[in-house]
């Protein structure tokens, strides 16, 4: 089974009660914020579920994906964060192999990306916020550093209210 | 003249949601019993006797499970987005 699939991480975000609206007002605030914070259009609050991956929090978006509110896992820049519990920096995905064929990046104009893992106390990674662009863009430790501090402080509050 | 045939369902590399692929992904996590016993307590919620769905009913399907509480409501999302998905870009 795959760190995706795990029932344990499944039961964290679970637990995290993340279906609550004004959890809802509070993650696009948060992704607002993460996109202002480092300059590009789009924000997301990323949660990888077993077969898809959900935006509870999103900014920016448009179209077909704020209908949807999420993708399918296998077009997730953001498992790459879970399943390596790690930031991911991409600052062209139309020349970067494992994304070039994405139809998120084919489809929709996803270029660069930089997502943080969300963890939570126990360990579990649970999504990634992320901010996005359509335009090449190469990121700084700082921007990864700032984007880790938003992450931080929004599951800090999430566990003190789960 | 070389025509590529492409089936609508495999557009942008999409697998059209089925009862079995959706009672699949309960039973990953759930166990194949307590899989069977979620998708079948959705389906009488919603009248459903029939085992052949359309997208659009297990979309329906998935969104009696997100509106649960617990890991029954976390997959019943991922069920929904793919459905959603399956919708949005390709059609019932």
């Amino acid at each position: 089974m795959s760190e995706i699939d795990d029932p344990a991480r499944l039961r964290a975000i679970a637990d995290l009660d993340l279906t609550r609206p004004e959890v809802h007002a509070e993650l696009d605030a948060l992704a607002s914020r993460a996109a202002a914070q480092l300059g590009l259009p789009i924000g997301l609050v990323s949660i990888v579920l077993d077969g898809a991956q959900w935006f509870p929090g999103h900014h920016g978006l448009t179209g077909w994906l704020v209908e949807v509110g999420g993708t399918p896992v296998e077009w997730s820049f953001c498992r790459n964060v879970v399943e390596k519990h790690a930031p991911l920096q991409v600052p062209d995905a139309t020349a970067d192999a494992r994304f070039a064929d994405n139809p998120l990046v084919t489809r929709d104009g996803v270029r660069c990306y930089l997502g943080v893992p969300l963890t939570t106390r126990d360990g579990h990674v649970v999504g990634s916020l992320c901010v996005i662009g359509d335009k090449p863009r190469e990121t700084s430790p700082e921007d990864v550093a700032a984007l880790q501090e938003l992450a931080r402080g929004m599951m800090e509050r999430l566990q003190t209210r789960a | 003249m070389h025509t590529r045939l492409v089936s609508k369902g495999a557009a942008y590399g999409l697998s059209r949601p089925t009862a079995t692929t959706a009672r699949d992904a309960l039973a990953r996590v759930l166990g194949a019993d307590r899989a069977d016993a979620v998708f079948q307590s959705a389906c009488d919620e919603l009248g459903i006797a029939r085992t052949e769905l359309s997208v659009e009913e297990l979309a329906k399907i998935a969104r009696v499970l997100a509106a649960r509480s617990g890991i029954e409501s976390v997959l019943g999302v991922s069920l929904q987005i793919r459905c959603e998905t399956f919708l949005a870009l390709v059609g019932p």
